[in-house]
Parts: structure tokens; sequence; C-alpha cells
């Protein structure tokens, strides 16, 4: 650190007297009606070849170097363009933007809804997705969903039907970041990954970066999903409503004190569960249900602090509880995240702007029995656990038009319990207590410019070092990142980057659905850090008039150390008293290796207009080897595909009426079938080492992810009719789930088809969990 | 009223359940073999078993452990070391190949080939060297009494110690044999289990042990046995120096036991060219009790 700062001072002290007949204009970009702060808004001045955005909390600073007052644009996708002719000299000027909604509501302007060109940016590899897309768009059972939005996107894989796991570019699920409001959300799927925690009510952006990660990322290997959670209005108390067949949801935001201080809640809940009660015989109760609550409030201390605090609580739970006369019993299944960060934002001039963030993170996972006689009483406890506090400080500095410096550092203690046990049994008097916990320190200080040496050329480069310290090891790592854009003409660059990344902590999954019984564990002495290193390159073009942008981009990952069970570990079969008497962890049935991948992924974009949407194609390879799995030989990961398609389109038809389709198209997930059946050789009587009955028959794995799973495509439809009440907004949301009832493979099986059709024979079946599913909620907005 | 959901979600997924059209080839024309030879042992046996042919449409009681149709009976199998061989013939008693080793002996430290062809299928071949039997002396044996849920019984405790031969692979297994009344020798693997304070390098169930950890030197064992079974004839010991196919084989055979549907198939274990199963040796000395 102490080497970096006079680096820092010299580049600051270079800029600044260079810096003459400048002039600096900056401030907060809000939305006009709420004063919710807008991030990634680009303030332009085109007569200067000069540009800005805003950071995630909606500050921005241009300097301009010119005598004469210049005209700027202001763009923001969803908003109406705005142009401001700003004098020369220093300004702070908080600009208001109108949605597009009110443009379309006021008929003032046609046409004048823009967006930022991808082939301006600097940045590649990054997709920003509007939430009200997200709203727009047809899904299961009419759970408005971000995550299964992203696996829209190219270079994005789902897991398998139904899910909303999140595979980019041939990484794992644990090996994206996912952030909420700067807190780490470790487990994002409700109802084993059929939904996702995240409730669009209380987002006000998302981001999606795949490669070329910016240095003030850190900590996983894929991907960063990158959430926002809205301020809350500070004019006006304002809400939204839901009434689903799985879900109801409530939204409600407004001022504490008028223009200064504003809340948010938002709650959501199955109700399942409810409605099977009923059904349940006298004395017993049981079900599954999920529930989110997201809360917001913010405070401005001046002009120049802000102060946020947020959180997110979640939980899945299944229960089952039966009462006897003289007996009670009880089982449970629960798990889920609760996150709260506390943010201070300060502006120190019109070029310096910094945020303070203090993080916690919390996931865990429990299984609970209890059978209570009245003689005894038996309970089994199992859990695991991972939990943060994080400090982070990221400054930015605007020093002129050419550049834009962030730096900063971040530390987190991580607390895991990967395995922990509690055992009473009163009636043999026996019990146990057994508690895996690990600590880690993890550490990142990372600076980056993002630096315009000339109009068609600019530049992001920086690095990061990142620090870990646990179980007697300590590592520090540096991670270089770059990334380039080259303006070959008008409206179509070129772009290239590269990034390298570090993660500390691992999933320990094997089903590579995402169940919450993954287990998240700590790099230790024995198991070394993941590293990826991945380079892309790609063309961006903006079609001005069709208000079209297209990407092309091919890249190349990989990927060192990842962590995987040893062949035929699994968290379920574990015997923890066995571990116990041998001395073994959960470091004796992992083993690691490597992966890698490459593919071509092209998106086509039109995020304005009456008709929008996005056309996806990824052409995809990913490999893994392990030393001590199968066999030593490579193999496709499970989630390699070759091709993945997505098409979706809106069409708002009138201001009370939109269409939204979206077909995906994808090659079918690799999968580990036998190659044979054979007859149980238990039978060889005689032999010492025969005599294992296990079955008739048996089947023989001859390799790892051998079988293609048949090709996944699927429809869905959604209508949505919307109509202005006297006091309210009210919207009906038709969606049909895979319109013409495709029975995608959910998994394979052979099976013995005698109970079926009386013939004794094998052959391969497919189960599929979801054919047509036609659903329909009612939503309010006041 | 009870099981309304269940019925319902379960029948949803049946009615989701399809055959697929392109039914991938099992490889059905290949031999599964399973032989473990021995010198110690009076017969070399080989037993051959047909794999099952998807959508091949088999009598009803194909499956059922009593049947043995399973078995092919009809093969060449023919075993060499090298300077001679001899034609395995088949006994339909025992349903397998063999040879009495008064014919074709079996010797430590010799490689034998093993080639089996039989009509319909692929001809395949396996071959493996027989390791040397080491001695293993009984040091020690303790009975202890142990309380199993309210019950009281004796177990004994075998402490055993070999010399692990340097320079090379060694795998150790160690059998309780009872002899019973029937005619083969019942074998029950959980019951051997080891004594962490001693065993320092590995588990020591039915999977075996490796020399990874001792390569050369003294080793020392101690195993617990539970529920002695007072009715056999005679008990004992084999302990067993095998190869690394026996080992690897029976670290498949263990990890697909469980059959967990949340674990990654285990990917099976063969050293036969062309063909599934195991062809592998081992030399046993037998601890009398």
């Amino acid at each position: 650190m102490k080497k970096l700062l006079p680096f820092c001072f010299f580049i600051y002290l270079s800029i600044e007297l260079t810096a003459q007949h400048r002039f600096t204009i900056s401030g907060y970009i809000k939305e006009e009606q709420s004063l919710e702060t807008l991030p990634g808004v680009n303030i332009v001045c085109r007569s200067l070849q000069a540009s800005a955005s805003s950071n995630e909390y909606g500050f921005y600073s241009l300097t301009l170097q010119s005598s004469d007052s210049v005209v700027v644009d202001i763009v923001m996708y969803g908003y109406e363009k705005r142009q401001l002719r700003v004098a020369p000299k220093d300004t702070t000027l908080d600009i208001e933007l109108k949605t597009f909604e009110k443009v379309m509501k006021e008929v003032v302007v046609k046409g004048k809804k823009e967006e930022t060109k991808v082939s301006e940016s600097a940045q590649m590899s990054t997709i920003d997705i509007p939430v009200s897309q997200i709203k727009d768009l047809p899904m299961l059972g009419g759970e408005k969903d971000v995550l299964k939005t992203i696996q829209l996107m190219p270079g994005v894989q789902k897991g398998s039907e139904g899910s909303s796991g999140v595979y980019v570019r041939g990484g794992g699920p644990d090996q994206n970041l996912i952030i909420l409001d700067d807190a780490v959300v470790y487990n994002s799927q409700h109802l084993f990954g059929f939904f996702s925690v995240f409730n669009g009510d209380a987002l006000k952006s998302v981001e999606l970066i795949k490669g070329g990660f910016p240095a003030h990322y850190g900590g996983r290997l894929s991907s960063v999903i990158n959430m926002t959670m809205k301020d809350g209005n500070k004019e006006a108390f304002h809400g939204e409503a839901g009434i689903g067949l799985i879900s109801s949801r409530i939204m409600l935001e407004g001022p504490i004190v008028k223009k200064k201080s504003s809340f948010l809640v938002s709650a959501r809940r199955t109700y399942a569960d409810l409605l099977i009660q009923p059904f349940l015989p006298k004395g017993q109760k049981g079900g599954y249900y999920f529930y989110d609550f997201n809360a917001k409030v913010n405070y401005q201390l001046g002009e120049k602090d802000k102060i946020y605090l947020s959180g997110y609580f979640g939980r899945d739970k299944f229960y089952a509880k039966s009462k006897g006369e003289s007996s009670r019993y009880e089982a449970n299944l629960f798990w889920g995240n609760a996150t709260s960060t506390l943010r201070w934002n300060h502006v120190y001039n019109k070029k310096l702007f910094q945020n303070t963030s203090l993080i916690f993170s919390n996931f865990n996972f429990n299984i609970g029995v209890k059978d209570k006689t009245s003689e005894a009483e038996y309970s089994l406890k199992y859990y695991s656990l991972i939990r943060d506090f994080s400090l982070k400080s990221d400054f930015s500095y605007h020093p002129s038009a050419k550049h834009t410096i962030k730096l900063g550092v971040i530390s987190t203690l991580h607390t895991f319990k990967p395995q922990a046990s509690e055992f009473k049994d009163t009636y043999t008097e026996t019990s146990s207590n057994d508690v895996q916990r690990y600590a880690a320190l993890e550490s990142g200080i990372y600076v980056e410019d993002v630096y315009k040496p000339h109009p068609r050329v600019l530049l992001n480069g920086g690095i990061r070092l990142s620090a870990y310290h646990a179980d007697g090891i300590q590592q520090w790592r540096p991670e270089p990142r770059f990334t380039s854009s080259y303006l070959i003409k008008e409206n179509f660059s070129f772009k290239a980057s590269y990034a390298v990344m570090n993660q500390y902590i691992h999933l320990l999954s094997n089903t590579g659905i995402g169940l919450p019984t993954d287990l998240w564990v700590p790099a230790t002495s024995r198991i070394v850090p993941e590293r990826s290193s991945i380079v892309a390159a790609g063309f961006a073009k903006d079609f001005e008039k069709q208000k079209m942008a297209l990407t092309v981009e091919g890249y190349y990952k990989d990927i060192k150390n990842i962590v995987t069970y040893k062949e035929g570990a699994t968290f379920f079969n574990i015997d923890f008293d066995d571990l116990e008497k041998r001395n073994i962890s959960w470091e004796d049935n992992v083993t690691q290796g490597k992966s890698w991948s490459y593919g071509l992924e092209v998106l086509l974009q039109k995020k304005v207009g009456k008709f929008s949407g996005w056309a996806g194609y990824t052409l995809s390879w990913t490999y893994q080897q392990f030393d001590s799995v199968n066999f030593g030989r490579k193999f496709f990961a499970r989630y390699d595909r070759r091709h993945d398609i997505s098409l979706v389109g809106i069409y708002h038809i009138s201001p009370r009426t939109t269409l939204s389709a979206v077909w995906v198209f994808g090659s079918g997930n690799m999968v580990t079938l036998p190659t044979a059946i054979a007859p149980n050789p238990g039978q060889i009587y005689g032999s010492e080492f025969g005599y294992i009955d296990i079955g008739y028959y048996q089947s023989a794995y001859e390799a790892r992810n051998n079988y293609r799973m048949p090709a996944y495509h699927r429809l869905d439809l959604g209508m949505q009719f919307h109509k202005e009440k006297k006091r309210y907004t009210r919207t009906w949301d038709i969606s049909i789930y895979n319109v013409y009832s495709r029975l995608n493979a959910f998994f394979l099986t052979w099976e013995n088809e005698q109970y079926r059709t009386g013939k004794n024979q094998f052959s391969l079946y497919k189960t599929a969990l979801f054919p047509i599913i036609p659903s329909i909620t009612y939503n309010i907005k006041f | 009223m009870k099981y309304f959901w269940v019925v319902v979600v379960a029948l949803g997924l049946l009615n989701c359940q399809r055959k697929l059209k392109d039914q991938p080839d099992l490889q059905s024309d290949r031999i599964f073999v399973s032989s473990f030879i021995c010198p110690q042992d009076p017969y070399v046996e080989v037993t051959l078993l047909e794999l099952l042919e998807g959508n091949k449409v088999y009598p009803n009681n194909y499956y059922s452990s009593s049947d043995n149709t399973h078995t092919i009976n009809d093969a060449l199998v023919i075993i060499s070391d090298g300077s001679q061989s001899v034609v395995l013939p088949f006994s339909s008693k025992h349903n397998n190949y063999r040879i009495h080793k008064n014919v074709f002996p079996i010797q430590e430290g010799k490689t034998y080939t093993l080639e089996v062809s039989a009509p319909g299928k692929r001809s395949c071949k396996a071959q493996c060297t027989i390791p040397f039997a080491i001695e293993a002396v009984v040091s020690k044996i303790d009975t202890i009494r142990y309380d199993d849920s309210g019950l009281s019984s004796n177990s004994f405790v075998l402490n055993l110690e070999w010399q692990d031969p340097a320079f090379q692979k060694n795998y150790y297994l160690l059998n309780r044999v009872e002899n019973f009344a029937y005619e083969y020798q019942y074998v029950d693997w959980n019951w051997i289990k080891a004594d962490s304070n001693i065993s320092t390098s590995s588990t020591y169930e039915w999977e075996g042990l490796s020399d990874d950890a001792f390569d050369g030197k003294k080793y020392k064992f101690k195993s617990e046995i539970k529920n002695f079974f007072s009715s056999s004839n005679s008990i004992g010991y084999a302990f067993c120096h095998t190869d690394e196919h026996f080992k690897r084989y029976f670290d498949w055979k263990k990890l697909n036991y469980y059959d967990n549907p949340f674990q990654q198939p285990p990917i099976v274990y063969t050293n036969v060219e062309n063909g599934l199963g195991v062809f592998s040796g081992y030399s046993k000395f037998y601890i009398k009790l």
C-alpha cells in the first residue's frame, strides 16, 4: 500500500499540472418522479468527444476543456434523453431524468429514447439487464426471475429444466459473484433452484459481467452478477403488489423526510403449505414454503454525505409435525440467506467520491429431527454455515475526461462450519456435539484506470492484489485486468480483454443442480485456491437507425484447482462417526483438477422501441480433468453445451397491452450413463470375493459424462393487460410456460419395462418436469 | 387424503416419462469376465457373463438370483503362463470354467494371460501377475466384551504384523473365512475394521490396504471382529496379497454398492481388453484361530 500511494499521487499531480482551462460538472443523476439515483447513465459531450458515466450510487463527474459553453447529452436506457447547455465553470448539477413510461403518458416525445452505445464502451462481456424487461417476460409459474432472465443471455447456461442456476462460460454456479447491495449472496435459489431469491420489485439494476472483469471485483472465477436495490421513493408513497399461483408479494416505498430520506420494504411468500393444510389428517402438519424480505432506508446528511442501510432475509422450509396422545414428532429442513449492508457515500469534491461499506452475509442449512415420547426424547440436528463480515472502501477519482481512476480495499472475515451435528438420545443416554469450524481472512486491494488516450481508443487497466489467510496458510496473488476498445469507425469497434481471478472458497457439489446441501468450504493447506484466466476478443456494432446493437465475442478460459468430490463420495453417504474414528475430514473426500472452455457468443439486442428484445447464440466447449476421477481422462463438463440459442421479443402493442415471447434451444447436458448392464457377478459361488449382493444386475459406467441428453427447446408466451384505475394501475399478467409442451429431459434412466408393458426389457427413459404450464398473476401499482 | 399430493406428484412425473426415440447402444456384444486366481486355491476359475441388450425382450425370470441363464457357457477360454496354455472346460454344476491346479498350477510371480472367445461376442483378453504370499504373524488375540444396544457380546481383537516388500506397490486384504456346511465359504466384509490408533495410512475395510505409507517397513495391524459366529466348523483369516487390478476392481465395487443417486456414478474398473470385468491374481496366507 505504501508503494502504491506515491504512484497514485504522481498520477494525480501529473494530471492536475496539465489541467488548465478546465471545468468540471458533477452531481447525482436521479429519476424525476422518485429521486431514485441512477447508475450507469452516460453523460456525453459530443463536440469535445468526452464522456463519463454515473457510478453505482448515481454520482458522475465530467471534466471538460473549453472556453465556451458546451452541450451535454444525458442518455440512459428506459429514460428520456436530455440535452443540457453547461457554462464553462465548475458546476454541481443534479440531473433528473423522466422515465420512458412517463414520457409515453405525456406523449411528449417519440423516438428520443436512447441507450448507451456498446461500441463506445471499453467494457466487454458485460450486459445490463433492465429490471423492467425482466418484468415483461413470461416465466415459470408467473414468478419473474432475474437469474432466469440472465440465463437467456449468450455465454450463460442454465443447469437443468426450470433451474435458476447460472453457468457462465463453462464455470460452475459457485464461481459467480452474486452481490446485492455489496453483500455476497451465497445461495441464490429457492425450492432446489426453481426460483431465485431475488424479488424484482425491490431491484433497481442488474449487471452481468462474464469476462474482462474490472479490478474492483474479485473472489470468484467466472462472473459477477451485481444487483442494486432501489433506494425508495423520496417524493411520494408508492407500492406494488401481486397475487400469483405460487406466491404473493408486496413492495412499499416512500419518503421518511421528503427529498432527504426514504424507505423501501418488500416481501414475498409462497402458500402451497397453507393450501394443503386442510387435506392433512388431524394432528399432522407439513409442507413447504419460502419467503423473502428486503428492506432499505437511506438518509442524505448534507450535500456531500449519504447513508444507506439495506438488508435481505430469505428462508426455504420443509416441515412435518405429528402429535399423538403420548408422542410428538417434528422434522424440518430449512436454509436461507441473510445479508445486511451499511453504506456511507461521501463526495470530497467535484472529482473525488468515496463509498465505505460494512457488510454482513450469512447462509445456513439445517436438518432437524425430534422424536419425543413419554419415555424418552431423541433429537438430531445437522447444519452447515458460512458467515462473512466485510469492510470495504472504494474511491473514484475523475481528474479529467480522459481518466477515471478507481481504487479501494476490502477485507472479509469468513467463518465456515461445513459440517456440524448435535445428537441426543435420552433412552440410551447418549449424546454428541461435533462442529467443524474454520476461519479465513480474505482481502483485496485494487487500482484501475479507465483511460481514453485517443478519441478512438479506450483502455481499462488495473491490478488487484488478493490476500488470503487461513489454516496456517498465507497467500498473496496478483490479478492483472485489462480491457480495451478501438473504434474502427463510427458505431463499430474492436474489443479485447484479459483477466486473472482467484477464488478462495469452494462449493462442494456432486449433483450440479444447486441443492442447499452443497457445502461451502475454504481453501486450506491441502485444498489450494482456484485460479482462472480468461481472454476474450470481439466486435461491437451499433445500428443507430434500427436502434440495435450487435456484439460478437470469442473467449478462452482456463481454470486451475477446481474442486469436486472424489468418485463415490457425497454429502449423503459420509459416515460421520467413521470419519471421526478415522480422523478424516471433508478434505479427504475431495480432489482438485482443471477445467478449460472456449467459445463464441453473438448477441443482437434491441432495447428501445415498441418492439424490443434480443437474439443470442453461443457455441462453446467445456472440459474438465481430475487425476483421480474418470481414471484421469478429460471429460466434458455436465453443463457443456455445443449450441445455445435464445430469442426474446417484447411487443408493446399499446400502453395497455404488452406481448412477449421467449424461445430457447440448447444442446443437451452431458450425463453419465451406463454403457453396459451386467447381471451381478455376485452369483459366483465358490469365490471368496464375489458374494456381495447388490441386486440382480449392475450398471457399468465406463466414462464420466459420456452421453449427451436430447436437445432442449421451449417456447414461452406472455401477455400483460394494464389498466389505469382511479388510484392505481392494475395488470393481469398471463404466462404460458412451454407452450408446445415439449417434454425436455430432466434426467435419464435405464428402466425395466416389465411393470410398464409386461416385457422384460431394458430401455432408456427420460423424465421431464414441466409440460405446458399456464399461470396468471394479478398486479397492482400505486 | 393424506397421500393426495404424493399421488398427484407421482402421477405427474409418470406422465412426464417417455421412452427415448434414439436408444443408445449398450455394447452387449462384450463379455463380462470375473476371475481371481490364486496359487493356494484348488481350482482356476473363470466366470463369463452376458451383458444385457437394450430393447431386447428377455424371459421373465432372467434376472432372478437363482437363475443362471446369463452365464456364457459356450465360450473358448484359454489360460496361459507364457510357456504352456490350457483350455478351461465349462462346469455346469458350478456355472463357470474351471480346471484343477494339478492340471494347470498357478505360481507366485508368474504372469498369466486369459483369452476368451464366444459365438456372437467380441473376443477379449486380460493379463495379471500373481503376487508372492506374505506371511503375517499373529502377535496377540484379545477378547473384549462390548455393548451393542444393551446386549453384551464378545469381540476378538487380532494383532497382525508383516514385512512389506520394498520398492513395489503392494495391496493387502484380510478376509475372515468361516467354513459353513454350505458349499461355498461365507465372507462378511463389513465386520473387519481397523483400529485408527495403529493403522496410520488408510482405512482397512473390504477395499483393502495399500502400502503407500509403509513401503518396505514392518507393519502392525489391529482388527476387531464383532458377532463371532460360534456355529462355524472352523474359523480363520485369509491374509491376501493382491495385485492392483484386484484392489481397483473392489474399490469400484464398494463405491457402486451404495447406489446413491446424489453421488456421481463411479467409473467401472476393468483390465479386460474388449470386455468388462476383471482378471486378477492374489496369494493368500491362512491364519487359523
